[in-house]
């Protein structure tokens, strides 16, 4: 340990030095510059003699043809570079231009050097970049996946994350079963496999003080909090600076232009601390150089609900079930009451009562235009998403403007962009509640045709029975929306210092600002059981406003140089990150009518403070990077970082990483050259760390809070205005060692490509181990840490498997411009907990006991387990005698007794094999593409059969399965426990192996049709790229579980049509 | 040439210097919303707020606000002689049953015990951010820092040892007791015998001892005259009666804790403090009334009063009596009585004391009975008595069970719902059977012992 803190000080020494010498260098450079101003003063006069030498800025090779005027007439240079005018007056402009570089001019002189810029030509597609620089893939020996915007766009048109994980299948979306496709939901994403606890088993809840550590009402661009939230998620950066991934997803994805996923070691231990669990680089378009042109692109998307994993009863059946369940028997009026209800024709679908058919559209308008030294672009986008629940939407409108300036050889970009964005809850509450609802209730009020406010209204043995309407809430002033603007502003600068060096600083800003509110009107069913003295604390308002600013420098040295059959690159640079997260909410209660529906009108804060939160984080990340080719066939490249955050004690203010990796392209040698079956064979491995910062802020220090409200001292009210008596308590206790865990990554790939250009193949096999997660300790009450918690590191979780890609080009003609392309890819992960902590062990005894809902799998964090085991006790299926559910105990003997103690792992929740497939065709300038996306061998606990069958209250309405297969009489092997009105209360079923089922699926993620408009009629219109597109998203699928799905939110189905031109 | 190379290295060697120390600070981003301990503790002054912050912390609802002086303690001590009705108060009708299992009674012992640790960290912070940064303090605020957080320290933990301990009476010396905290840590410490706790206490004690200074006559913080005087308390549980007579005597001797002839009002009888703990005016208020006055009203009835405080020694004429007044409960519309903790213009009652210098007199005397030296032990009693409104005893040596029986009635006496009396019970080790006043019967597993939440 002692040893790794020497390296990262003298690390950071030798890059402060590089540094140094830049600005020296800079300084040097323009001293010669003034120089020659001083020496241009001087009086013309003719020189004699002028012997011009043209050089390449980059590599300083002599260039021949270049055309040269000075003077009288222009001329060429030689093959050397070199050309030698007579007689020039002093004072003349010598201008120099070549094609394929920028033309430049200077005095004349004697003896005169120019050196000429290549113009930038956009680098190979498959370059690698990972933003702080770039190598060709040939030489790169790391695992990256580089898709790009028009390929993801292919796939889905408005969400990036559902189109790459098809290209990508490392690239792992967690499908939520409970908040399906709500617009307003950020998915939670993962790089291969596990690196963290979820936060739920890593963060100490401590009853009575605040959590100081977290933000708690964060902003949605807060990055630091989202990645405390999900502490799997990979680092985002746009454009090379980091944020958020709803930031990411709010952007239009029509500006993506390339999408590079960093894995392994090689590709992310230069972002250090930020790189363990994985990098997502997004890069957007830059505007294209030329006339001024205007692109248009209109959508509409139409959602539909996707309901087909729901089968609920119908009004006759229900009330068939209610009957033959006895739930009748002591009180018939009721039966009489519905089935006359029944009769007259009444049968509500529920599950439309609070859905709909959304028809969303986007309007993208882009302006570009520009030359070398200028280039200029706008872009304008409007993007409204409708979901499916009513009343839930998301509002983008992004504006951007980018501007390039070219002085001499300094590069200067500018990109600034604006983003607000709308987003509204559907206002009738949860989906689960209108699963549940009786088909035999009307919503609406028979009389009025409105929406009625009660459903059912009977009194039985004395008290009233009232059910409330949910779709009610859905048609008062309730409010459920979070408003956010973001201003961005990056700026790059690129200086082409020559001599191979290269020059790259990046400064990024942004803040964005968030307003939640949230209103329940006191008609609101919530407050339908409020008692008469409760009246005005009905209603209640939540206001939270929250901000987001980060920062962002960093600075790049690039050096480049090919000498023979030796090719060396060599990066270093740094970077310095500050950020700033703010947030203040406050709730008001008691308010009178639903139509007073602003903030004052409350009646009395609910609290007595507001909740507030602060939370600041800063870090310096400094890297060097060397890699080395030799011959285009053996490449070697190491890279060390240091890192410095204000997450760690103060002991360990730095933390090193580094990484090796080595790549040979079988394919340069000798021996594989003119082959018709192999055209590329590059086999790669690499080595190395990173960390992960994801961890509450503030750990390393010691810190105190005041009491408010009174001080020690004699006397009245212990007030007193001289502030002696002020009294301080202990709030945080550091750990003064703590710092960020950190993955060890090992991974191995082969790329091949063969069949002339037509069959492309990638594996990889990984294996990342993270150590020393920051997990709370367990402190006895002597310590003193009751109100607060002190971490350290202790965890530890390894995942490992392998990745595959592969495509194929069936048909390849260009001259009639057909292709068909299939794709097929795939992952296989694992992920084992190979160390866990005594704050573990009681997280899982917590999980065992009954305050905990047992009725679904808890989890349980064992060493040497699965992350996503589910965990149940062995069922042993419904006992024919006695219709009791029979277990095997832990001890092999059977009983009828569920104990929590009992429970196995009965399946894994990740599947043995994730990933996708598709194929595409294009004949001439139609496309057409099907793709789907896939998993088997993983498990499910079918959480619908204890929910809404075995457990279920007959009072609402059960799932269609509910009826058969029940236990009735002694001798029946029946599937389900005999029914009874209240599952729950009889006879509760809690995690059991005999709902555990196989959740093996297919699902057509997209369907495609892209057509481009022939040129001939496009230019009727005066237009130019002109395309119309189709594409349809999850379709259909077929699944081994029948089970709900999307509980608080339905999953949707999207069809999308899409025109695009330029002009 | 040679310039410019001199100038590049002198700027980078500039360079690095400024970016490494100024990157170390900013990096050592304070948290916004709390105040660094660097920041708090960085004058003499913060190391005071953090020491009155334990003091305000022990006047909690739970602790010496309420629970650890006329409440629970007090019932426990037998300081009020109602019959509680377990539908009103069950914490104090299971307290008057030694119930000790009864849920709620438990809950209080763990919020005892965590309270108390809290405060304990807190002070073992002070401790060792004092010694890294002792430039901070002028003059002698370094020991007088230190000495009050060690005593201070000894304090809580000679608290917690005769509450969750049982006595040397019971159990001897080497029964498992408390753990001793003597540094900040997340990790446990394994508990000490009772006898190597006790030890702890007395060594924290004699190095404040020697730190405090004898001329600080504050009464709100521990001083040099509240360490001499806990350790007479200390000596005294652990057996040690030679030392406990010296520290006793030596306070009484200093002639700085006169007693007083009358209390003018002042029931808390706060000159005769030598360590008592502000409470808020307003929140002791509520304490009181939450157990005095509404309901669970706890209180006496007259005719006990008598029993205590005339029958036997006694006479009416002993002011004490008034303690027990009926009229303070009939100004709040009830019938209760100790006015002791009822705050009035002139009743200091925020004030709680928490070792009075009788209490040194009683314990001399009772060192002196047992080293069978009747005369001095009576004479210490009547030291007493006169300045109570008592005469003198009409002997000038009492008999050995005499003498016990009248320290036991002087405790009973002066302490009246001060939560003292408990300590002397289980010091005693007396059987619950000769508790008095006695109204709801204790249950058959009673216990001095109060409950380990660990």
């Amino acid at each position: 340990m002692r040893q790794s803190t020497t390296i990262s000080f003298s690390m950071k020494r030798l890059l402060f030095a590089f540094i140094a010498c830049l600005f020296i260098n800079s300084g040097i450079f323009s001293e010669v510059f003034a120089q020659k101003k001083d020496e241009a003063r001087q009086v013309p006069k003719i020189i004699e003699k002028v012997r011009i030498s043209v050089l390449d800025l980059m590599d300083g090779t002599g260039l021949d043809s270049v055309y040269i005027t000075g003077g009288k007439k222009g001329q060429y240079t030689n093959e050397k570079g070199i050309v030698e005018i007579d007689s020039v007056p002093g004072g003349t402009m010598v201008f120099a231009s070549k094609n394929g570089y920028l033309a430049q001019s200077k005095k004349v002189k004697a003896n005169m050097q120019i050196r000429l810029a290549k113009k930038e030509i956009a680098s190979a597609a498959n370059d690698y970049r990972n933003g702080l620089y770039e190598r060709p893939a040939e030489h790169f020996s790391g695992a990256a996946t580089i898709v790009s915007g028009n390929d993801l766009r292919k796939i889905n048109p408005v969400n990036f994350i559902e189109a790459l994980k098809f290209y990508a299948p490392s690239f792992i979306v967690t499908r939520d079963i409970l908040n399906g496709d709500d617009p307003n939901v950020t998915p939670s994403v993962k790089i291969r496999g596990a690196y963290n606890f979820p936060a739920s088993a890593t963060i100490a809840s401590q009853s009575g003080t605040i959590s100081t550590g977290a933000q708690i009402n964060p902003s949605v661009g807060d990055f630091v909090a989202s990645n405390i939230a999900n502490p799997d998620q990979p680092v985002i950066l746009l454009n090379g600076v980091q944020v958020a991934l709803q930031t990411a997803l709010d952007i239009d994805i029509n500006r993506i232009e390339r999408i590079t996923i960093l894995k392994d070691a090689a590709a992310t231990a230069v972002y250090g601390v930020r790189g363990g669990t994985g990098v997502l680089y997004i890069q957007t378009k830059l505007p294209r150089k030329g006339d001024i042109s205007v692109t248009y692109s209109g959508q509409v998307q139409v959602t539909t609900p996707d309901l087909s994993s729901y089968s609920v009863l119908n009004a006759t059946e229900k009330l068939q079930l209610e009957q033959g369940a006895g739930f009748y028997t002591n009180n018939p009026s009721l039966y009489q009451s519905r089935i006359s209800e029944v009769n007259k024709g009444t049968n509500t679908n529920w599950l439309d009562a609070a859905t709909r058919t959304g028809a969303g559209s986007k309007h993208t308008l882009s302006l570009e235009g520009g030359d070398d030294d200028i280039n200029y672009g706008l872009d304008f986008s409007l993007n409204n998403i409708l979901g499916v629940m009513k009343g839930s939407d998301r509002k983008n409108v992004n504006l951007g403007g980018f501007i390039s300036t070219r002085l001499k050889n300094l590069v200067i970009i500018n990109y600034l962009s604006y983003l607000r964005s709308d987003a509204s809850n559907s206002t009738y509450g949860s989906f689960s509640d209108y699963a549940r609802q009786n088909p035999y209730w009307n919503p609406y009020d028979p009389g009025t045709g409105e929406m009625a406010r009660i459903l059912e209204d009977y009194t039985f043995q004395g008290n009233t029975v009232r059910f409330f309407n949910p779709a009610y809430n859905g048609t008062i002033s309730t409010t459920d929306k979070t408003v956010y603007s973001r201003l961005g502003n990056t700026t790059n600068i690129n200086w082409m210092m020559g001599y191979g060096f290269n020059l790259n600083a990046r400064f990024g800003i942004s803040k964005q600002s968030d307003e939640l509110n949230y209103f329940l009107p006191p008609t609101h069913t919530a407050f339908a059981n409020y008692t008469p003295t409760q009246f005005f604390q009905r209603g209640k308002y939540n206001q939270t406003s929250s901000e987001f600013t980060s920062l962002e420098g960093t600075l790049n040295l690039n050096y480049n140089k090919k000498s023979g059959l030796h090719q060396f690159y060599a990066s270093a640079g740094v970077t310095g990150l500050q950020t700033k997260s703010t947030s203040a909410g406050i709730e008001l209660v008691g308010f009178v009518t639903d139509k007073l529906s602003d903030l004052a009108f409350g009646n009395a804060y609910s609290n007595t403070r507001p909740t507030t939160g602060v939370i600041e984080t800063r870090l310096v990340s400094g890297y060097g990077n060397f890699a080395y080719s030799y011959d285009n066939r053996y490449q070697v490249e190491a890279t060390i970082n240091a890192d410095g955050s204000s997450q760690f004690g103060e002991n360990n203010r730095m933390a090193s990483h580094w990484s090796a990796g080595a790549s040979w392209n079988l394919h340069q040698e000798r021996f594989f050259h003119e082959n018709k079956i192999l055209n590329q064979l590059r086999v790669r491995a690499s080595v190395g760390t990173a960390g992960n910062q994801f961890f509450q802020s503030y750990l390393g220090h010691t810190y105190y809070n005041y009491y408010t409200d009174r001080q020690y001292i004699q006397g009245g009210s212990n007030s007193g205005t001289r502030g002696i008596g002020l009294g301080a308590f202990l709030t945080g206790f550091a750990n003064k060692n703590i710092k960020a865990p950190e993955t060890q990554k090992q991974n191995i790939g082969i790329d091949a490509v063969l069949l002339q250009n037509r069959l492309s193949f990638r594996v990889d096999a990984y294996r990342n181990k993270t150590n020393g997660i920051v997990l709370p300790v367990v402190s006895p009450a002597s310590t003193g840490f009751i109100n607060f918690t002190y971490y350290d590191n202790l965890g530890a979780i390894e995942n490992k498997g392998i990745e595959f890609d592969l495509n194929y080009a069936i048909i390849k003609n260009a001259k009639k411009g057909i292709v068909w392309n299939i794709r097929l890819n795939g992952i296989h992960n694992e992920d084992r907990i190979i160390a866990t902590s005594e704050w573990l062990d009681k997280v899982n005894k917590a999980n065992d006991a009954m305050p905990v809902d047992q009725t679904r799998p808890q989890p349980r964090y064992i060493n040497g387990q699965s992350l996503t085991a589910i965990w149940a006790v062995h069922s042993l299926g419904i006992d024919p005698a006695t219709g009791k559910e029979k277990f095997r105990k832990a001890n092999g003997t059977e009983t009828f007794t569920w104990d929590a103690a009992d429970k196995i792992t009965a399946g894994d929740m990740s599947p043995n094999w994730l990933g996708s497939f598709g194929t595409n065709v294009t004949v001439k300038n139609i496309t057409a593409g099907i793709y789907f996306n896939y998993q088997f061998g993983a498990k499910m606990y079918n959480q619908t059969l204890a929910d809404r069958l075995e457990n279920a209250d007959l009072t609402y309405n059960v799932d269609s399965r509910a009826a058969g297969n029940r236990w009735t009489r002694p001798g029946d092997n029946a599937l389900y426990k005999p029914l009874s009105l209240n599952g729950m209360a009889t006879s509760p079923t809690y995690a059991t192996t005999r709902f555990v089922e196989s959740n093996d699926f297919i699902n057509c993620s997209a369907i495609s049709l892209d057509y481009a408009i022939p040129q001939n009629i496009a230019d009727k219109i005066k237009a130019k790229n002109a395309r119309l597109g189709f594409v349809a998203n999850n379709v259909f699928s077929s699944g081994s579980v029948k089970a709900e799905k999307g509980i608080y939110y339905p999953f949707h189905r999207m069809y999308s049509f899409s025109i695009t031109a330029s002009f | 040439m040679y310039n410019r190379g001199f100038k590049f290295y002198f700027l980078s060697a500039a360079l690095i210097i400024v970016s490494l120390t100024s990157c170390k600070k900013w990096l050592a981003a304070d948290p916004p919303l709390q105040v660094d301990e660097n920041i708090v503790l960085s004058t003499e002054q913060g190391f005071k707020e953090a020491l009155n912050g334990v003091y305000l912390q022990m006047g909690a609802k739970t602790l010496y606000g309420r629970d650890l002086t006329f409440g629970l303690m007090s019932v426990l001590g037998r300081s009020y002689d109602t019959t509680i009705s377990p539908a009103i108060a069950n914490l104090y009708y299971q307290g008057a049953r030694y119930n000790f299992q009864d849920p709620e009674l438990k809950a209080t012992f763990k919020d005892m015990w965590n309270n108390l640790y809290v405060s304990i960290a807190n002070l073992n912070n002070v401790l060792e951010s004092a010694e890294k940064r002792k430039t901070v303090f002028t003059g002698n605020n370094y020991n007088t820092i230190k000495g009050e957080a060690l005593a201070v320290r000894a304090f809580l933990h000679f608290e917690l040892l005769r509450m969750f301990a049982p006595s040397p009476a019971a159990a001897g010396l080497n029964a498992v007791s408390i753990p001793y905290v003597s540094k900040i840590s997340p990790y446990a410490v394994p508990a000490s015998t009772t006898g190597a706790a006790l030890d702890l206490c007395i060594a924290d004690l004699k190095a404040a001892e020697s730190l405090l200074s004898q001329t600080d006559m504050t009464t709100s913080r521990f001083t040099h005259w509240a360490v001499k005087s806990l350790l007479a308390r200390i000596y005294l549980y652990k057996g040690d009666l030679q030392n406990a007579q010296t520290y006793a005597l030596s306070v009484i001797n200093s002639n700085k804790f006169p007693l007083i002839t009358a209390v003018n009002n002042d029931w808390m009888m706060t000159k005769e403090h030598v360590f008592s703990l502000y409470s808020s005016l307003n929140i002791s208020t509520d304490y009181y009334k939450s157990v005095l006055n509404t309901n669970p009203a706890l209180g006496f009835t007259t005719q006990n009063q008598t029993a205590l405080y005339v029958t036997g020694g006694g006479a009416t004429t002993d002011f004490r009596r008034a303690f027990l007044d009926p009229t303070t409960g009939v100004a709040l519309g009830n019938t209760i009585m100790p006015r002791k903790a009822y705050a009035t213009a002139t009743n200091l009652a925020n004030v709680l004391p928490m070792i009075r210098v009788t209490e040194m007199y009683y314990i001399a005397a009772e060192c002196a009975t047992a080293s069978l030296d009747s005369i001095k032990a009576t004479d210490l009693l009547d030291s007493v008595r006169v300045h109570r409104g008592l005469p003198k005893y009409t002997l000038a040596a009492l008999k050995t069970d005499s003498l016990n029986i009248e320290i036991r009635k002087e405790y009973q006496k002066e302490f009246l719902s001060e939560g003292q009396m408990f300590y002397y019970y289980k010091r005693k080790n007396l059987p619950f059977a000769s508790l008095p006043f006695t109204k709801v019967p204790v249950v058959a597993d009673a216990s001095y012992v109060f409950i380990k939440p660990e």
